[in-house]
């Protein structure tokens, strides 16, 4: 326990929740172009 | 003092989505710049490189033919690397590849999944071949397994492709296939996945320059490049497939994250009731009555001694049109089946109409045998019984298909 509060320290933990973040909005930009291939209407469009 | 105001605006939903907006904003201003950059590449470069594993690796499940969940009408866009791969898995290099395209008749609509022709065909022809039915809705020649059979004759040193044609080449929108499934054709045009000689590349480029000239066609042409490199259009479709849908469909909305390997096609009991109740609709006996007398004008015309002769111009351009649809050196590999209607639905017809109905299907004939395509007819001798409406076919018309196809391929593979 004690080696892991070692590494994470703080900033560390903001630069692994900035790649996170990033990788999240790298695989929704893929599935975006995804979606604009299709000439379908997205979920939220049906919902409301 | 407090705020007379505080207490109702806690409970306005405007006000705590500001607040969480707010906090958001704090979150990312927090966070370094630079990670998030990497991280977007690390994402989107995975991402691309899934896609092109699941390209390769795509299958389909406990597959048949083609049907509702699996087909574009219901949001499921198999891309040509799918169609690809599906059979690249499932079919030795060493054993005669009998790819099915064409519409629904070639499907196997008015029969069901255990009774599908195709399936008789598999029967006939015995483990040297093996039978794969890509034929879907409204399809044409090109369309959908048409690109599929044009990247697999490359890699299959034995190989057929059926697809079946109207008379006239009706139904047939050129190199690249119709509006619905031109997207495969033009997915594998971008992967490289084609080639073929000068006439079809000359062919396939102005069509693309005539499609990049439209706002759909710009959207399809520059989408499909794009996803050469990105791949997107595979993983997410095989995401859908194998583990949950992510496109809202009307027809699945009870279960809309449902993934579409686990639908399986049923059975129909009633095909005899589907039979009886069409013969029994009087409009769309009407329909089709009114719709055969009108086709067959077409191609043939009266002479004075009132003999019926073909168009020979409008044959030429037919041929002409026929021939431009594969690459030359494909043309043997084709082939093409004209499907006869249904006689019950043309009680109208005069004894001149079934003069002209005969050199119709005789000129078909012709102008496919003059592009160099293997051809047959079917249907000619076929009872009502054997059609489920004015063209589809029941499990009989089905089998005799089957027998007659098999005879063919039998012989063009001696």
């Amino acid at each position: 326990m004690k080696t892991i509060t070692h590494f994470l320290t703080h900033k560390k933990i903001r630069t692994l929740l900035a790649v996170g973040l990033g990788v999240i909005i790298g695989i929704f930009l893929h599935y975006l172009l995804y979606r604009y291939s299709l000439p379908s209407k997205p979920f939220i469009y049906v919902a409301f | 003092m407090a705020d007379p105001t505080s207490i109702s605006d806690r409970g306005d939903p405007s006000y705590s989505l500001e607040k969480l907006g707010n906090a958001m904003k704090r979150f990312v201003a927090w966070l370094p710049a630079l990670p998030v950059l990497v991280g977007i590449i690390l994402g989107f470069g995975v991402c691309c490189m899934m896609g092109r594993v699941a390209a390769a690796s795509f299958n389909f499940s406990h597959f048949e033919r083609f049907f509702g969940p699996i087909q574009p009408q219901t949001n499921f866009y198999a891309t040509a690397s799918e169609l690809v791969s599906h059979v690249r898995r499932k079919i030795p290099k060493d054993k005669t590849l009998v790819l099915i395209g064409g519409a629904s008749y070639f499907r196997g609509t008015g029969q069901n999944p255990d009774e599908v022709w195709s399936r008789e065909l598999q029967n006939l022809l015995g483990d040297k071949y093996r039978v794969v039915n890509f034929a879907i809705d409204q399809a044409g020649m090109t369309d959908f397994a048409g690109a599929a059979f044009q990247v697999l004759a490359r890699e299959y040193p034995h190989m057929i492709y059926v697809a079946n044609m109207a008379p006239q080449g009706n139904g047939n929108d050129g190199v690249d296939g119709g509006e619905t499934y031109r997207y495969v054709f033009w997915d594998a045009y971008y992967k490289h996945m084609l080639y073929g000689d000068l006439v079809w590349q000359a062919d396939v480029t102005s069509r693309q320059r005539a499609q990049l000239k439209t706002q759909s066609g710009l959207e399809l042409h520059l989408g499909k490049f794009i996803d050469s490199f990105t791949y997107a259009c595979d993983l997410w479709s095989y995401v859908g497939y194998r583990y949950f849908m992510t496109v809202w469909n009307d027809s699945f909305s009870g279960e809309p994250f449902r993934n579409r390997r686990s639908i399986i096609e049923g059975g129909d009991p009633n095909m005899l009731n589907h039979q009886r109740e069409t013969r029994l609709d009087k409009e769309y006996t009407a329909t089709m009555e009114e719709r055969n007398k009108g086709y067959i004008q077409n191609g043939t015309y009266l002479d004075k001694d009132g003999h019926v002769l073909p168009v020979t111009d409008s044959w030429n351009n037919t041929s002409k049109q026929i021939s431009h649809l594969f690459p030359a050196d494909l043309h043997k590999q084709c082939l093409i089946v004209i499907l006869h209607s249904n006689h019950y639905f043309m009680k109208s017809l005069t004894p001149i109409d079934w003069k002209r109905y005969e050199v119709m299907f005789k000129a078909s004939e012709e102008a496919c045998k003059k592009a160099g395509y293997p051809v047959i007819q079917v249907g000619h001798d076929f009872s009502a019984d054997d059609y489920v409406d004015a063209g589809h076919f029941m499990a009989s018309g089905g089998r005799k298909i089957a027998h007659q196809v098999a005879d063919k391929i039998k012989e063009m593979g001696k």
